[in-house]
């Protein structure tokens, strides 16, 4: 316990200077948001794996870094060229740059955007909207369980502010790009990103949400995202989470969804030493439709966790939760997904899996799916499943003339592509399965990938699964 | 609807109290109340300092309260360790047993005399602390199979005792199995010899009749190679307004070739409709397939109790060795139950089952939690996984906690889960066919819990339903 005292203090010193730096010209309110957010860090402290939520993530690692809170203090240079290779092409014209938790209007792209769009930094537009901010800021994050939602309340300062304003159906993909990078010193940085997203009544829209940092460098990501989706409107979400080996990830994503809204989410974690995602939805209006899937690959000496929550909290809603693994290496994964069914949400219709591929017997699985139900009216039904390559599907596709490496290729993005096909855009899911070959043929699983895959995988991903989904 | 409520009315029929004359030690608990009870046993000094040893362990814990459900602070000074009826605990023949237990036995469908019993089963008869009579027992002695209580099993066979208490659930496992290690008065032992198959179900009945007093017995089945046995056990308790603890702790050890069946209805005593009073079910049970080739089957029926907190669990150590958990566990009015089972992969070839079926009405709470381990050498495991869950009104409520922990690439491990209700229309499809809605809702929760109940021993099948319709009365309306 001692030990861990001291880390918690040495964020809290830094607080100190945080607070009374850069950072103290904010409105009193916020203010009292990150005290109330410094409160709650220093009462929950760090996590052991005695902590339930943290059974099979071992932060010490993490600790153990002498992260500085990422301050002006620190000089950090970083150009569009280090960006380049982040940007989605969809978005080439449609993204913002977050460096550090800080918003860079200079290293953003913002001419394909329709003007009724709003996007800018959160810390102008806390000076800009104040009630606005104030009615939708931190108002769901669980930073009284959450220790890295507190931590990050403490630190709250700058991130982006986006607002689809009613009605308006945004085309294009609007790409967040957060980079983290260490000081140019070799300082290891710590930032602490707040992203708040609200799509108003029948607006829609595509969001993904990058998360990137320079290859070698050593830092730590400390972010939080609001996303609310008002009355009727609908959220493609990506969080595309890939980090380099050296970064740390912790992020939470709340989600609240209004009557007759829907939520397309879909994490995508390739990337950090150790990454943990806390993707939570509540679902608080009748009608709605949440769908949270998601995909990782753990290689090397990886870790990554999600915790996610469906919370059901109105009837007449349904949800969809598919996340697989493909676990490499001796790497860690870990999921647990919970699903609330609370007394009022009867018809409640919802579904959850996690299927994991584990393909390296260093590797581990840890996988927790949770089912909490106090409606009687409902559909529920979850699954997990853990288990290495099938050897029936290895020899069927052997016996069609093809060799072992592209046997194995063929069922591992095929692994994969089954769980992309959620993505509803054709072009993003396109990009996303170009992502996960090339982390696929980055790692033990394919010393190199046949053709025959790239052009299987292709195909597969440029399939229209609307048309299937419609008919199921 | 109104003949559902005159149901919902109907007593738990097992709540009667003997009024038997009883030796109980005083409450509280230190090393003077240990010793006490070994003495009382006349227990050799091996097992006197095990005891102590756990107990002197069990300071140094702290109640764990990480399950699904609260309940007030368990003072462990003001529960009595020890109560036993006074006149000739332990008796030679049934002749000799205390009139007034008889009758209990007799009241609750266990008889004791040998001659009225069915010829299938041997019963070892726990009334409280001690056991009272044990049938059949030298039927089974000349093919060598021990059937005791484990206060004559000290006595009578400590090199067995020895070899194997502790050596699945070790003192140090558990708080409450440090305290059921520093505590236990009684229970039921049984040896099954190499190559024996046992001819006969074993069971004990465990009876819990004084006040004030908790129940901490200790059950130890050991089948040597190539055995066989089937082990039953069930529990009732009378009406009180105060909360009892049971903490029992249950140890099977298979060696090669081996098979353990081991059945559970358990229908403590579950509390008023307001959940006042109940037993609170604190159970430690464990087997270890420690031979190739062994079997270990775990079915249980959980129907009483206040609470119900226990992991019937299987340590797969040998190479193609096989585990099994079946559990219908059934919430009414305020019981709470946090129930499942464990298994761990050690052996190769290791094969595991688990089919749970959860069934929640009134305010009831049932969780299922399970864990499923594989370790990095235990090649081509297999483990699938089934628990549904059934609720019965809106105030109820069923949770599904299953951890999943895979370390070797040979091995599938699949769970499942689903939730469902009895609905309106099932329910009419059967009344417009003239079935009542009693029978009707007993049809179909029989039909949901049927994988379970098929593994249960005939007579323990129709008991186990039985229970099940009288668990649920009164819960649809």
């Amino acid at each position: 316990m001692p030990k861990e005292l001291k880390e918690i203090q040495y964020y809290q010193s830094d607080f100190e200077a945080f607070s009374s730096n850069g950072a103290s010209s904010a409105p009193a309110w916020m203010k009292d948001v990150r005290a109330a957010g410094m409160s709650n860090f220093s009462a929950l402290g760090f996590p052991t794996l005695r902590h339930e939520d943290w059974r099979f993530t071992n932060i010490v690692p993490l600790l153990k870094v002498p992260f500085r809170y990422a301050s002006e203090h620190y000089r950090v240079s970083v150009t569009r060229e280090k960006l380049s290779p982040y940007v989605y092409s969809e978005s080439a014209k449609s993204y913002v740059a977050v460096v550090n938790g800080r918003f860079s209007s200079s290293l953003s792209n913002l001419s394909a955007l329709p003007p009724a769009v709003e996007i800018e930094s959160l810390e102008k537009a806390a000076a800009k909207f104040p009630e606005m901010l104030k009615q939708f800021l931190n108002k769901h994050v669980p930073s009284d369980r959450s220790v890295f939602a507190a931590l990050n309340t403490a630190y709250l300062r700058d991130g982006v502010l986006l607002r689809i304003p009613k009605d308006i159906h945004v085309e294009v993909p609007i790409q967040i790009l957060m980079y983290s990078s260490q000081a140019d010193d070799g300082t290891p940085l710590v930032s602490y990103p707040r992203n708040l997203i609200l799509l108003e009544e029948g607006a829609h829209a595509t969001v993904v949400e990058t998360y990137a940092s320079a290859q070698e460098s050593v830092s730590l990501s400390d972010a939080v995202t609001e996303i609310f989706v008002g009355q009727n409107a609908a959220l493609d979400f990506v969080k595309e989470q890939r980090e380099g080996v050296n970064a740390f990830h912790v992020g939470t994503m709340q989600v609240m969804q209004e009557k007759e809204s829907r939520f397309t989410g879909f994490s995508l974690a390739l990337g950090s030493r150790i990454a943990r995602n806390d993707l939570n939805i509540e679902i608080a209006g009748e009608h709605c439709e949440s769908m949270l899937d998601g995909l990782y690959i753990t290689a090397g000496e990886q870790l990554i966790d999600h915790h996610t929550i469906i919370d059901h909290t109105q009837p007449e809603c349904s949800s969809r939760e598919v996340v697989k693994g493909i676990v490499t290496g001796n790497s860690r994964a870990v999921f647990n997904g919970k699903i609330f069914v609370r007394q009022i949400a009867q018809k409640t219709d919802s579904k959850q899996t996690n299927k994991n591929l584990l393909l390296s017997d260093r590797a581990t699985v840890d996988t927790k799916p949770q089912l909490e139900i106090f409606a009687d009216d409902v559909k529920c039904t979850h699954g997990a499943t853990v288990g290495g390559m099938d050897p029936m599907s290895l020899f069927y596709v052997k016996s069609r003339g093809i060799g072992e490496e592209a046997a194995r290729g063929i069922l591992t993005t095929g692994f994969a592509a089954e769980v992309t096909k959620y993505i509803n855009n054709a072009e993003l899911r396109h990009y996303v399965d170009t992502l996960i070959i090339a982390k696929l043929a980055d790692n033990v699983v394919m010393s190199e990938l046949p053709e025959i895959v790239h052009s299987a995988a292709a195909d597969f991903s440029q399939r229209d699964f609307q048309q299937d989904e419609s008919h199921s | 609807m109104d003949s559902m409520e005159v149901l919902v009315n109907k007593e738990y029929k097992y709540g009667f109290v003997t009024d038997v004359a009883t030796d109980t030690v005083p409450a509280g608990l230190n090393e003077d109340i240990i010793r006490l009870i070994s003495q009382k046993k006349g227990e050799p000094e091996f097992m006197l300092n095990w005891r102590l040893k756990a107990f002197r362990h069990w300071l140094t814990m702290e109640e764990p309260h990480w399950p699904n459900f609260t309940y007030p602070k368990i003072d462990y000074q003001s529960i009595s360790y020890y109560s036993a009826p006074k006149k000739n605990p332990k008796a030679n023949s049934i002749e000799e047993v205390d009139k007034e237990i008889l009758e209990t036995y007799e009241k609750l469908g266990i008889s004791l005399n040998e001659q009225k019993r069915l010829s299938g089963v041997a019963v070892d008869a726990v009334f409280d602390s001690v056991s009272v009579a044990t049938t059949f027992q030298e039927t089974l002695a000349k093919q060598g199979i021990i059937f005791c209580s484990m206060s004559e099993a000290i006595q009578k066979h400590p090199d067995l005792v020895q070899k194997y208490l502790g050596s699945v659930v070790p003192p140090t496992d558990n708080f409450f199995a440090a305290l059921n290690s520093a505590v236990f008065t009684d229970g039921s032992f049984c040896f099954i010899p190499k190559g024996v198959r046992c001819p006969m179900e074993l069971s004990t009945y465990f009876r819990i009749n004084a006040a004030e007093t908790g129940q901490f017995e200790r059950t130890l089945i050991v089948a040597e190679e190539g055995a066989y046995v089937s082990y039953l056990e069930g529990c009732t308790a009378p009406i009180r307004d105060t909360n009892q603890l049971h903490a029992a702790v249950v140890e099977l050890v298979a060696l090669d070739d081996a098979q353990i069946k081991y059945s559970t209805v358990q229908n403590w005593y579950a509390g008023n409709k307001q959940g006042l009073g109940g037993i609170y079910n604190f159970v430690t049970k464990r087997g270890k397939c420690a031979g190739k080739n062994s079997k270990i089957s775990w079915t249980q029926v959980e129907t009483g109790s206040a609470i119900t907190w226990k992991y019937p669990s299987v340590i797969l150590l040998g190479d193609n060795s096989i585990g099994e958990f079946y559990s219908v566990a059934v919430v009414n009015n305020h019981q709470n139950a946090d129930t499942g089972t464990k298994m761990t992969h050690i052996g190769k070839n290791t094969k595991s089952t688990v089919i749970s079926k959860g069934i929640s009405a009134g305010q009831g709470n049932n969780t299922y939690r399970g864990q499923i381990k594989v370790v990095p050498n235990a090649t081509n495991a297999r483990n699938y996984t089934q628990c549904d869950s059934m609720l019965i009104g809106n105030k109820c409520s069923a949770n599904t906690f299953p951890y999943i922990e895979v370390r070797n690439t040979s091995s599938s491990v699949e769970h499942e889960a689903s939730t469902s209700k009895i609905g309106e229309d099932q329910l009419f499809y059967c009344k417009q066919r003239g079935i009542d809605t009693e029978n009707a809702i007993s049809m179909i929760v029989n039909g949901f819990a049927k994988e379970v109940f098929k593994n249960l021993p005939m007579e323990f099948a129709v008991e186990a339903q039985k229970l099940l319709g009288i668990s649920l009365e009164g819960s649809v309306g």
